[in-house]
């Protein structure tokens, strides 16, 4: 005989079973049974946040910096749409998040009653799994099946929708171990068998040893598959082992440290001319990990004309779907690579780096100010002697950073990339910061993406979270103001962006706030605030109209970068 | 090209509903729908024909097989 306990009490329990000891979230009538539950089960620690979407975007940042389940919980109805935008986050960036919903009792289901939304329909296309749970006796296990769907193979974020009578019932309780995957009742979706990944066999594995031996200018481009299956060091090995010089998409970054000599950088979008080109004139690209984005490829018609492609993906789906590969290896990034580390024959690429390094060029010195992005960044990583995780937002300051920033340490960049969420800096370096309790965390925002979730900084002075906040005020929507600058004549319409006084928003909220608008600035102000104990702002007032370059303009190949001021190869 | 996609799936409305989801955001036209039951006890047989080219039927193949209750699919040319 088991206990007997509520629905609610039951999802802690799961919880706790499943060694989750941090939750964000907002209560609300749907969810009061759960929030009633929650002080019997000391082992979570709840994070009340100021708004459902940061509680999602923290329980991200928690899962992406600790490697573990990130848990969200909120309200029917409008807490439960406030999530949105975090799964979307977290599905593109295949992030294990688990999201809890209360839902209108069972019986008023349908009826339009107040605070019912379908949160399951809303979310069918932005989760992995989601499902409204509506029998106590299969809660546990289906809250289970839940978090193993949001973990196994490629992670990704999931809803479990639990009505609030749901949450009342009492039923025996089983603990874990005693599941029912083997109960065969009909109807219910279990992480049941995958079909077995096709394509990765000896011989794929040695074919793959064999064109890289055969390339004259191999690459190697590394996405987020390497940081979430910690493939570090076979990524290292197999450049080292090879000579093949590294590229790192934006959520591959600091999966090779940037001193690395055979580290390139970035591509895409923002990337230097000389990793691009590299792009367009290899031979063979082994692509570990990373979808091909649009961002990465430009216009897919002419990216990388002269490369056979061997993709490394664990998601099969991946496979050829943005670019044709010549060779897949389905599985694993790290026992991928691992495998091909032992297989391939030691080679080196010198004639190719040098050559790769030769297009290179010295910034274009275009900046007018003084404090320039790249002092700023400069600045924050001699203050964080690189035991620093930086969380960035979406924007101009988020090239700059990526760009800039000599990451050491794998996984020490967490950015939204696929969908590119403005305000996910901030509520997720809370995240960030409770999975790395010991490390600096800086979330570094633009002046619009700091204004979508600043309401977290009573999040982090009421709940002890210090988190270092940076805001890059350029006065603009910046990206999309250079979007205008280039391709629509300068018409900068809704993109001027009004700021309040950050120093003494920073004193509203009883937190230490400076602003820098000098590089002599940079040095005592970062040091203190490098010190400070408690969450602290910096503002940093940079020129209004800088612009992120090289830029390759929308539907044009990588090979036709915009590499400066002024407007020299304005298209569209 | 007419395409018969076989899928199976676990029976409720839920899995379906994925599984329909990948297809509507492929913006597929679909001709004729059927359901029936599957082999195995809780799962459904779903029948869907569509009229799409050979390269997106198969990336909407890849993408089915890994929605939560789809237990298995496969697609002839009609
Ligand atoms: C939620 C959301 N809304 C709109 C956008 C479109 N967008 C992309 S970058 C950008 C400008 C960001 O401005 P800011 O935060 O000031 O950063 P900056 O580019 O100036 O560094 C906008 C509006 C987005 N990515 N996310
Ligand atoms: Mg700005």
């Amino acid at each position: 005989m088991g206990e007997l306990l509520s629905g609610a009490q039951i999802l802690c329990r799961v919880l706790v079973e499943e060694g989750v000891d941090t939750i964000w979230g907002y209560p609300g009538g749907a969810i009061m049974p759960f929030y009633h539950a929650l002080p019997d089960f000391p082992e979570i620690r709840h994070i009340l946040v100021r708004h459902e979407q940061a509680a999602a975007h923290a329980a991200d940042g928690y899962a992406r910096a600790s490697g573990r389940i990130g848990v969200c919980v909120a309200t029917s109805g409008p807490g439960a749409t406030n999530l949105v935008t975090g799964l979307a986050t977290a599905q593109m960036d295949s992030s294990p998040v688990v999201a809890i919903t209360g839902q209108v009792p069972r019986a008023m289901l349908g009826r339009d009653a107040f605070q019912e939304t379908d949160v399951v329909g809303i979310t069918l296309p932005i989760t992995k799994h989601s499902c409204l749970v509506a029998d106590v006796t299969e809660l546990a296990d289906r809250m289970r099946e839940a978090i193993a769907i949001a973990r196994e193979g490629r992670p990704g974020p999931v809803l479990v929708d639990v009505p609030k009578d749901v949450q009342n019932q009492k039923t025996e309780y089983q603990g874990s171990g005693v599941g029912d995957q083997g109960s065969g009742k009909p109807g219910r979706p279990t992480p049941g068998p995958r079909p077995p990944a096709p394509g990765l066999t000896d011989g794929g594995i040695r074919r793959a040893a064999q064109l890289i031996a055969a390339a004259e200018r191999p690459l190697l481009m590394v996405g987020h598959g390497v940081i979430l299956s910690g493939a570090y060091d076979a990524v290292r090995q197999l450049a080292e082992k090879t000579g093949m010089p590294v590229i790192t998409t934006l959520l591959g970054i600091s999966a090779l440290p940037a001193s690395h000599p055979l580290h390139l950088g970035m591509p895409g979008m923002h990337g230097e001319v000389h990793v691009n080109r590299a792009i367009q004139r290899a031979d063979v690209i082994v692509g570990i990990g990373l979808r091909f984005d649009d961002r990465v490829t430009g216009n897919t018609k002419g990216f990388a004309p002269r490369a056979k492609i061997i993709h490394v993906d664990l998601d099969a789906s991946e496979i050829g779907k943005n670019v044709p590969v010549a060779l897949a290896l389905v599985g694993d990034a790290r026992s991928v690579t691992e495998r091909l580390v032992a297989a391939v024959a030691p080679r080196g690429c010198d004639a190719w780096l040098a050559e790769i390094l030769g297009w290179a060029r010295p910034p274009a010195d275009s900046y007018r100010g003084d404090l320039s992005p790249d002092a700023i960044v400069a600045g924050i990583h001699a203050a964080a002697h690189d035991r620093c995780t930086i969380v960035t937002d979406v924007g101009q300051h988020q090239m700059w950073v990526a760009k800039l920033y000599p990451y050491g340490r794998p996984n020490t960049h967490i950015t939204s990339g696929g969908l590119g969420t403005m305000g996910f800096a901030v509520p997720a370096a809370m995240g960030v910061k409770l999975a790395r309790p010991r490390e600096d965390v800086w979330a570094i925002s633009g002046d619009g993406g700091f204004q979508m979730n600043m309401q977290e900084i009573a999040t982090m002075v009421q709940e002890r979270i210090p988190v270092k906040l940076a805001v890059f005020n350029n006065g603009y929507l910046g990206m999309v103001r250079q979007w205008q600058q280039f391709f629509h004549g300068k018409r900068y319409s809704a993109t001027p962006i009004w700021s309040p006084d950050y120093v003494k928003l920073a004193a509203a909220y009883g937190i230490p706030g400076w602003r820098v608008a000098r590089a002599s600035e940079l040095e005592p102000v970062l040091a203190r605030a490098s010190v400070a104990e408690g969450p602290v702002l910096v503002e940093f007032v940079i020129e209004q109209e800088a612009n992120v370059f090289p830029m390759i303009p929308p539907g044009a190949t990588l090979s036709e970068p915009i590499e400066a001021e002024p407007a020299a190869g304005v298209r569209d | 090209m007419v395409y018969a996609l076989s899928l199976v799936v676990d029976q409720e409305l839920l899995a379906l509903g994925r599984a329909f989801g990948e297809l509507r955001r492929r913006n597929l036209n679909v001709s004729a729908i059927t359901l029936g039951p599957g082999a195995e006890a809780g799962q459904a047989r779903l029948t869907v024909i569509v009229d799409a080219d050979e390269g997106t039927v198969e990336m909407a193949m890849r993408k089915l097989l890994k929605v939560s209750g789809v237990r298995g699919a496969t697609h002839e040319p009609q």
